[in-house]
């Protein structure tokens, strides 16, 4: 009896390396928070280890975690929505240029400023690599949704740039003025 | 230009075929709009930001296998609770024992609606929330909070020392400011050493899980978990985690010193601190001695009779100094 405990107890801890990581990421793209991210997805694995004796019954564990991390995450969003959210920070995996870096600042503005879902959607897609279907898999979402999704994404990041073309357009009209008075 | 109903289309499009997912029609459909200078000029904007997103990713202080430790001892602390009720209650009497023996401390209300407590040189007084979360204050040391307390998050501030219990709330973070520095959770407990007087802030967590940084950059932050610390040096900025904890870093609320294996130049350390005194060394061999020994509320005088019958180290006193003599360790 005490052997099989100890099983359980082992094959959980394989569980929970497998798939803390990932249900993590999943919670900070939600919730930009590390801290509670964090904290939310230790309480999504105590609920786990409470009934880790049927675990296996769960078919698609994984999704089944996610779904679970998904909710409390959207719940807590719902419940306190100016939970303390801190900015998404990115970071080149490799060698990058100056512009690169001017790229990047303008990409994680765009990322920070997209509606939760539209992050967890755009950030397993370009951060975690996925493909619509897995998305829509691991989410439990239909396909087109994500599509949507990725396609409002691109709206923040085209609205960046026109939001730039605006400022242009706002300053120009002064230089008329001021160019007309360095003629005199 | 561009009618704003065409604009969504190449973004639509535009998603579709960089996730691969584009069908020949669309495709076709999209090669039409790229004829148009301004869609091409979008697209491309689009491409660029697309294809650099994917050799970026999010900065992250978190680490598997601390958030396994953390997890373990969510897990066990039912089954623990029960057998450490009697201890910690009697730490609780004891430090309350001393609180009211010294019998002073200082608490006002002021007119800006701050709650303020300061405490004398060697008291240690304990403090309850209105969140119910628990803090011990160490001697010479200064808290404060606000009305706001526990509306949008719980904000204390802190000079000198204290030990934090913190009531469990992930909607409302408990934020401690010290010193220039910044320590964030959602519910643990943690030491936070922030004197004035001292060019660094030390923190030694407990339980459950710390961030901690800067006040100037919280998100240069590092994350600590059950048994870890962290310094941060005031004159450099540097932050750096400690992974070996010093056991006496809550000695002072605790009334209980550790010493395992742990060499006499150390010892004298935390006997420096924990009973305020100086202890210097006749040779730098008495340094190298190794002491293994527990001590519960104990007096000076008491440590130094063991150090002599063990280790055959001799003491005097002269002019409130300790020095300590004797052949010593290799």
């Amino acid at each position: 009896m005490q052997k099989l405990m100890n099983d359980i107890e082992a094959d959980f801890k394989n569980l929970y390396f497998q798939y803390q990581p990932k249900a993590y990421k999943v919670a900070y793209y939600i919730l930009k928070n590390e801290l509670t991210s964090e904290d939310l997805v230790q309480d999504v694995f105590v609920k786990l280890w409470q009934k880790r004796e049927s675990l296996d019954q769960i078919d698609k564990l994984e999704a089944y975690i996610h779904q679970m991390v998904k909710n409390a995450a959207f719940s807590l969003i719902k419940t306190t929505p100016h939970t303390q959210e801190e900015a998404i920070e990115l970071a080149y995996e490799e060698q990058y240029t100056e512009e690169d870096n001017q790229l990047r600042l303008s990409i994680e503005k765009a990322v920070s400023q997209l509606t939760p879902k539209c992050r967890l959607v755009f950030s397993l897609s370009r951060f975690e690599g996925l493909t619509n279907d897995e998305i829509a898999e691991y989410l439990d979402m239909s396909k087109r949704t994500v599509e949507t999704q990725i396609s409002n994404a691109l709206k923040m990041f085209r609205t960046d740039l026109k939001y730039l073309f605006q400022e242009y357009l706002v300053t120009l009209p002064w230089l008329v003025p001021i160019g007309l008075l360095t003629v005199i | 230009m561009n009618k704003p109903m065409e604009n969504e289309r190449l973004i639509e499009l535009t998603a579709k075929k960089l996730t691969n997912e584009i069908s020949a029609e669309d495709s076709h459909e999209l090669e039409e709009l790229l004829k148009n200078h301004d869609n091409e000029i979008i697209f491309n904007d689009l491409k660029l930001k697309w294809e650099t997103s994917g050799r970026l990713q999010p900065k992250s202080n978190s680490n598997v296998e601390h958030s396994w430790v953390d997890f373990k001892s969510r897990v066990n602390s039912p089954e623990t609770k029960e057998i450490r009720i009697v201890p910690i209650l009697y730490r609780i009497a004891a430090v309350l024992v001393i609180a009211i023996g010294l019998g002073y401390f200082y608490f006002k209300e002021n007119g800006s609606n701050k709650t303020e407590y300061l405490t004398k040189v060697g008291e240690i007084r304990e403090i309850v929330l209105p969140d119910s979360s628990k803090i011990w204050l160490n001697g010479s040391s200064y808290l404060s909070y606000d009305q706001s307390y526990n509306d949008a998050e719980r904000t204390v501030i802190l000079k000198g020392e204290a030990f934090f219990e913190v009531a469990k709330n992930p909607h409302k973070p408990f934020i401690v400011f010290g010193n220039q520095s910044r320590t964030e959770v959602l519910g643990t407990s943690f030491n936070i050493s922030a004197y004035d007087s001292i060019p660094y802030v030390d923190i030694d967590v407990n339980s459950g899980k710390v961030a901690f940084s800067s006040i100037n950059s919280p998100e240069k932050k590092v994350l600590l978990t059950k048994g870890q610390s962290a310094k941060f040096d005031l004159n450099t900025l540097a932050l750096n985690a400690i992974t070996n904890q010093n056991p006496n870093y809550a000695a002072w609320r605790t009334k209980r010193l550790v010493f395992e294996d742990a060499e006499i130049q150390h010892v004298i350390e935390d006997l420096n601190q924990y009973f305020d005194i100086r202890i210097v060394l006749e040779s730098q061999n008495i340094g190298l001695c190794r002491l293994t020994s527990t001590f519960f509320d104990p007096s000076i005088a008491e440590i130094l009779q063991v150090l002599q019958f063990t280790l055959d180290i001799e003491h005097s006193q002269k002019a409130g100094e300790y020095t300590l003599s004797g052949t010593g360790c290799k």
